[in-house]
């Protein structure tokens, strides 16, 4: 087949610029052009949302693409998320704060959108790649037969190709075009803004008040990514390398009406009722560059498709910032397209290989829907947001990234099914973790839930801090495979450990409620009641010394409040509550 | 910042952190109080116990001197020479993992 080039990347943003390099660092004999209509040089600080990336864009932008040391030497190291839940009204210092106590061993950055983009053009010129700036793709002409090329029809005039990259964002050509776009049940909002200064969380904090300052022993807690939680919403705070703070409100639509924060007096006034702190240490300074984005989830159907075409970044779906996983579904989509593009070149490419990437990518956008969306109850509670924070924590690290890191996508068609299989299986876990999460905060009878102070995210020694850690370890097919049939039993303790201290939160009215709330059962895949439900009524060294380690590592992160009647007692109130109410749909694999 | 705290309110911090953490009986704490008999914890307790004495001391302990801690009193004493350590402006030890 004749074509001007091999791949046509449309669009040139983190998603475009990243795969252009890592196709022509990885097929070096494949012609890849990039056709993007902003020309340079681009803003920096100002240019784009999207700063905080987490373990698995790390890891793509630093280990796969081999940037590390360029990220190291022009962006921020990052200190992992924070999140403050608690009185939004009180003195922040008495709020509950849950972040790493020490700098994450597996490193990861806090961006900046351009001079990240301005540099990433220059270095795939470097490496070969055709960059053609200024020109807006108009459409994208799909080929009618095998041999023939697409067509992609720009401002300057039409290329051909013989695999096409929508890389547009939210322009989404090919998903609107195919009819792939997807509603996501996150119905969420956001408005964002840069501040030409370091804005520290520490200044929230009045100096004398030495105990909450001296806890961050290397004066590093800034370096993170840091969340302000309260209900249905949360505000961040990211520090970027230029000097300024990139700050911005995402609220759920049920609990804080967008009309309500979505122009800069009334962001500034929302900001003066909701984080009044925050608002105070911003007043009188300029809200540069403020952005908007109402109702900014979607989901597809289809990333991949055998016509010879893929959607990487926000082309293909954004699920939410909360975790900053945008980059990470940006890594996956464009490493998917790169093994698939690589394939199709030499005459390789399986249909089976990639229906299976496309489910794959697909499902991990739906279960992070899952996990992100209906939560807004559970941000001011310190110990809620502590539960679901070790869960989804503990359950990306052990399916997500570790499907990302081990290369899972490189392998056959077969090996990839066996691994959807058992996504599916995290999936149920987590759809009931969520129901449990939400279903407890609904119940909660206190505006503010959870231990007062610090909390380690992970905190050391522990199960989730061994999770971490062990993303660094190569593993054959075979280890993963084990290691993720592993992880998924401690999954389970672990969403059984978080009903237990449901239960004995609410209490015997709550627990009933509860259980009939998400319709409990003993059939759940979960080690619910037995030895484990006895335990704990025992005094605490006993029952420290007899539990499982996952058990007392969520004593330990979460507090304990011991209910009014011991665990096994709620457990059997849930158990028959949900008996006698009529049944509820269950979510299957 | 905050004035320094003397011995005695160190031991009044102390006594929070071990009470509200593993569940004790304030009145059962004493100086003379050993940590793994006495007061029945164990090594994963110290490792949280350390983690909340930073917020009284700013720094990150010296593991080896840590492990030898048998009392609340050598506790306290060891919170004290942080305390000055802290003033004297002494080196931490280098970032490695919390053991
Ligand atoms: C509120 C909010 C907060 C976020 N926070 C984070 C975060 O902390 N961390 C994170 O990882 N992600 C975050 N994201 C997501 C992040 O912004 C996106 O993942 C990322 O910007 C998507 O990159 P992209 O390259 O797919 O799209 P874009 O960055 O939008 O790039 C698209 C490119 O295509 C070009 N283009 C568009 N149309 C055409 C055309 N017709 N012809 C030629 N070129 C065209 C554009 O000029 C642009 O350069 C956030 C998103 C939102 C909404």
């Amino acid at each position: 087949m004749k074509a001007d080039y091999d791949v046509i990347v449309c669009g040139g943003g983190l998603a475009g610029l990243t795969l252009a390099y890592q196709l022509r660092q990885e097929l070096p004999d494949a012609s890849v052009a990039v056709v993007e209509r902003q020309k340079r040089p681009l803003p920096e600080a100002a240019h784009k949302v999207g700063e905080s990336s987490v373990e698995l864009a790390s890891h793509y932008f630093g280990e796969v693409l081999g940037l590390r040391p360029y990220l190291l030497d022009n962006h921020l190291k990052k200190n992992g998320l924070r999140f403050i839940c608690g009185n939004t009204q009180g003195p922040l210092e008495e709020r509950p704060e849950i972040g790493p106590s020490e700098f994450p061993i597996v490193p990861s950055y806090q961006l900046d959108r351009g001079k990240l983009e301005n540099d990433l053009r220059a270095m795939i010129e470097e490496k070969g790649a055709t960059l053609l700036e200024g020109r807006s793709v108009q459409d994208i002409e799909l080929a009618e037969s095998d041999d023939a090329p697409h067509v992609v029809k720009t401002s300057g005039g039409d290329l051909t190709c013989r695999w096409v990259v929508d890389a547009t964002g939210r322009l989404r050509i090919l998903q609107k075009k195919l009819g792939h776009r997807r509603p996501s049940p996150n119905k969420s909002s956001s408005v964002w803004f840069r501040v030409r200064e370091r804005v520290l969380v520490g200044e929230l904090v009045p100096q004398e008040k030495a105990e909450w300052h001296q806890r961050d022993v290397d004066d590093v807690r800034w370096l993170s990514t840091v969340h302000l939680m309260g209900k249905g919403y949360w505000v961040w705070l990211i520090p970027l390398s230029t000097g300024y703070t990139s700050i911005g409100i995402v609220c759920h639509d049920e609990h804080q009406p967008f009309p309500t924060y979505n122009t800069k007096e009334k962001a500034l006034k929302w900001l003066a009722e909701n984080e009044p702190l925050v608002h105070e240490r911003i007043e009188g300074l300029e809200l540069e560059d403020f952005c908007m984005m109402p109702n900014y989830s979607y989901l597809t159907d289809r990333f991949a498709s055998p016509q010879r075409w893929t959607c990487v970044g926000e082309a293909a779906a954004f699920v939410d910032p909360l975790y900053s996983l945008g980059s990470d579904f940006i890594s996956m989509s464009n490493s998917y397209t790169t093994r698939l593009v690589g394939d199709y070149l030499r005459g390789a490419l399986d249909g089976e290989v990639l229906e299976e990437l496309n489910q794959i990518y697909c499902r991990l956008a739906e279960d992070a829907a899952r996990t992100l969306s209906n939560n807004g109850r559970i941000f001011p509670h310190g110990d809620l947001m502590g539960a679901k924070l070790w869960w989804d924590f503990f359950n990306y690290w052990s399916f997500m990234c570790a499907h990302f890191f081990q290369g899972i996508w490189k392998q056959d068609a077969a090996t990839l099914k066996k691994f959807r299989a058992m996504q599916a299986r995290y999936y149920q876990l987590n759809s009931r973790a969520q129901t449990l999460l939400e279903t407890w905060a609904e119940l909660k009878s206190t505006a503010f839930g959870g231990p007062k102070g610090f909390v380690g995210l992970p905190s050391f020694p522990s199960t989730l801090a061994d999770a971490h850690l062990e993303l660094k370890e190569m593993r054959s097919v075979d280890e993963t495979f084990a290691k993720m049939e592993r992880d998924l039993v401690i999954g389970q303790e672990l969403v059984t450990e978080i009903l237990a201290h449901a239960l004995r939160d609410l209490g015997s009215e709550g627990a009933a409620e509860l259980g009939r709330r998400i319709g409990l059962s003993k059939d759940w895949d979960l080690p619910i009641g037995g030895e484990r439900f006895e335990i704990d009524a025992l005094p605490r060294r006993q029952r420290v010394d007899a539990l499982p380690r996952i058990a007392r590592d969520m004593e330990r992160a979460l507090g304990r409040v011991n209910g009014d009647k011991p665990l096994a007692e709620l457990l059997d109130l849930a158990l028959a509550a949900a008996a006698s109410a009529p049944t509820m749909p269950q979510p299957t694999a | 910042m905050a004035q320094r705290l003397n011995r005695d309110q160190i031991f009044e911090r102390v006594v929070e952190i071990l009470s509200d953490s593993f569940e004790l009986e304030p009145s059962n704490i004493k100086l003379e109080s050993t940590l793994y008999e006495d007061l029945d914890l164990d090594s994963i307790d110290a490792v949280d116990i350390f983690v909340q004495l930073r917020d009284i001391t700013g720094r990150r302990p010296d593991p080896e001197k840590a492990k030898q801690i048998r009392t609340v009193d050598e506790l306290v004493g060891f919170v004290e020479s942080e305390l000055d350590a802290a003033e004297r402006g002494d080196p931490e030890p280098e970032t490695q993992m919390p053991t």
